[in-house]
């Protein structure tokens, strides 16, 4: 038999909610979607039509 | 799904803007006072010349702006042609750089519309006819670029299009999730080119309509997120493209709320700099992709009717 | 540590042990342990109601057996943090929860050597949330949060909404893999994974998805357990079981339950069965 015989039923109002907020995780907030990447750079220098400008400096993530 | 009312509404209002704003500010894309046919920085004033007159071109085709905003897109036109010197810096360039597929590309929008430099034409047809041109090597969507110019120019280059689709990313449709930034566009080029900017969309083959419309959403709504409106709004001409084109209400509208009241559309959400050249520097590329997808996509919507 | 943090840490703990059990490791009884070696007795517990239908799997994907102590060990989760109600004005998450618990509540009923308290299993009421994927995005981060219900025995409106969505299932692991939200792609994985299982045509091969993810996706517990069973159900063998490959395990458990050596010794599960006469892979109360 179990252990924790001694533990009794009780109302957890604050565990019952960490345990829905664990079974239903958000996806992340923050994306990582592929951004401007310095070595697309080399490709543009090929001039084409309505291809994208060089990328910027990377930004701080 | 056809192209709804909301969508045609944010494609008009875009596509207007926009061209007013590039017509507007066209003086801010001069090429600085003697320039010749050797570009120093080609893709910083003589590339963007070329996407302005993309856009008018495309719009002038579709034909579905207002009077006034046509005689604009005519107007722009006029004044990138004067630009290139009526097609002499083409002609010098092409002349001097016989394996170069740059002024053919740039030409081409201006034979659609009727402007024509009889040297430049001769010699195109000449360069036509040279093994060395055909087998540069170029990538895949880079090839179609220049097939697909060709083709508008009027020149034969006897180029197989779905042998050409087939060589490129699109048409390896390739693991979705695996795609960056870069390679999206390699893609929208691919789909620009075979649909001749959403001209032709019976010229993307069958299957790779198929995968585009699979996972164009996907596509679009993590650069949304991302806010990388330059690309969104390239991804937003490839849905129009389709031959039953994917546009949905909440992205064209989206991209809509996003363009300025003057009509600049914002590359990404950094903050647009107040400066006129510098928004003009930043800004005017993906202006240009704005007024050809809202053009493009008001022309599907009229031809489904 | 806040509760909140002391249940999720249970929560890896008891998915290590389940992902041992997975791998082979064992026979042995599984919640039981967790809760007897627990320094936090509550929060092993809620850990069991947070694992819930997953604590089943090493059962139900390879056999292993399902003890009469963890039985009970479940249903004293239950009892201690009660189902919360999840009528039809629920929020969608209360709804989300109310199917993971719907789901173990059903496992555990079937489970042979169960005499403990009965827990609910009436499902919720299914809402057109479970079948309108017209917003993909959304929709399949909720079948996500539903992927313990991602596993082959557990039939009802939550899988056959998964069945009906290949598409919006895929567009929803694409987009996850593409934001590098590895958690969520997995858990994405787990259904394509059981649809190919099944024998549904997808619009991605999930085979390259799962290697990218293994390679790229971090080392959380839980993401490993959800990763190991969309191995299991694609049968790569490999890295999740030992033998038990997608042929062999659907065959040693099809219709006729598991080994009699991994049964407890009665069957007593009111309600058992329940909705479940039609699956091809039943746990061990395959025949009830």
């Amino acid at each position: 038999m179990l252990a924790q015989e001694t533990l009794r039923p009780l109302a957890n109002p604050a565990g019952t909610a960490a345990i829905g907020s664990l079974m239903v995780e958000p996806e992340a907030a923050v994306s990582g979607a592929p951004l401007p990447a310095p070595e697309a750079a080399g490709f543009l220098l090929a001039l084409l039509l309505l291809s994208p400008k060089e990328p910027k400096e990377p930004k701080g993530k | 799904m056809t192209i709804s009312a909301p969508v045609a509404t944010a494609a008009r209002a875009m596509a207007d803007r926009a061209l007013s704003w590039l017509h507007a500010h066209r003086a801010l894309g001069a090429l600085p006072p003697g320039t010749t046919e050797e570009l120093t920085d080609p893709d910083g004033v003589y590339k963007p010349l070329g996407e302005s007159t993309l856009a008018a071109s495309v719009i002038l085709r579709d034909g579905m702006a207002g009077p006034g905003q046509l005689a604009a897109a005519q107007s722009l036109m006029d004044f990138t042609w004067l630009q290139l010197r009526k097609g002499d810096m083409l002609y010098e360039r092409q002349l001097r750089h016989t394996l170069m597929t740059d002024p053919l590309e740039m030409y081409a929008h201006f034979v659609r519309c009727g402007y024509r430099h009889a040297e430049l034409d001769r010699l195109l047809a000449h360069r036509a006819r040279l093994r060395s041109v055909h087998s540069v090597e170029l990538l895949p969507n880079r090839r179609l670029a220049v097939a697909n110019a060709a083709r508008i120019a009027g020149l034969d280059h006897g180029e197989d299009f779905g042998a050409l689709a087939r060589t490129t990313w699109l048409g390896a449709t390739p693991e979705p999730w695996a795609i960056n930034w870069i390679t999206a566009y390699a893609m929208t080029h691919t789909v620009f080119h075979l649909t001749d900017w959403g001209g032709r969309p019976e010229g993307l083959p069958a299957p790779l309509t198929s995968y585009v419309r699979t996972w164009l959403p996907v596509w679009i709504d993590i650069w949304r997120e991302v806010q990388q409106w330059d690309l969104v709004a390239e991804l937003l001409i490839v849905g129009a493209s389709l031959s039953e084109p994917y546009c949905n209400p909440d992205d064209w509208e989206a991209m809509a709320a996003l363009q300025h009241e003057d009509g600049l559309v914002p590359c990404d959400g950094d903050p647009v700099d107040d400066d006129p050249a510098r928004r003009f520097k930043e800004h005017q590329h993906t202006t240009v992709v704005a007024a050809v997808a809202g053009s493009i996509a008001l022309a599907r919507a009229a031809r489904a009717q | 540590m806040s509760s909140r943090a002391a249940y999720a840490a249970a929560a890896d703990e008891l998915a290590s042990r389940v992902l041992r059990a997975l791998r082979g490791a064992g026979g042995a009884a599984l919640v039981a342990p967790h809760l007897d070696s627990s320094p936090d007795a509550l929060a092993a517990l809620a850990a069991v109601r947070v694992i819930g239908a997953d604590t089943f799997t090493p059962h139900i994907l390879t056999g292993a057996p399902f003890h009469a102590a963890d039985a009970a060990a479940v249903a004293r989760a239950f009892e201690e943090f009660p189902v919360p109600g999840s009528g039809p004005s629920a929020r969608p998450d209360e709804r989300t929860a109310a199917w993971r618990d719907w789901a173990t509540a059903q496992l555990l009923a079937r489970t042979r050597g169960y005499v403990g308290n009965p827990v609910a299993t009436v499902p919720p009421e299914a809402g057109d949330d479970l079948t309108d994927t017209t917003d993909w995005q959304r929709w399949s981060v909720r079948m996500a949060q539903l992927a313990p219900l991602a596993t082959p025995c557990l039939d009802g409106p939550v899988r056959d909404a998964a069945r009906g969505a290949a598409l919006p299932l895929s567009r929803g692991l694409t987009r996850s893999v593409l934001r590098r939200d590895f958690p969520t792609a997995v858990r994405l994985l787990r259904w394509l994974a059981l649809l190919r299982h099944d024998g549904i045509a997808l619009p991605v091969d999930p085979e390259p998805v799962l290697e990218h993810v293994r390679l790229l996706g971090g080392a959380s517990p839980r993401t490993a357990l959800d990763l190991a069973v969309a191995a299991h159900l694609l049968g790569d063998g490999t890295h999740a079981g030992t033998t038990n490959t997608r042929g062999t395990n659907a065959r040693s458990t099809n219709g006729n339950g598991t080994d009699p050596d991994n049964r407890a010794d009665s069957d007593t599960s009111a309600g058992a069965g329940t909705g479940t006469g039609t699956t091809p892979h039943l746990p061990t109360e395959a025949q009830a």
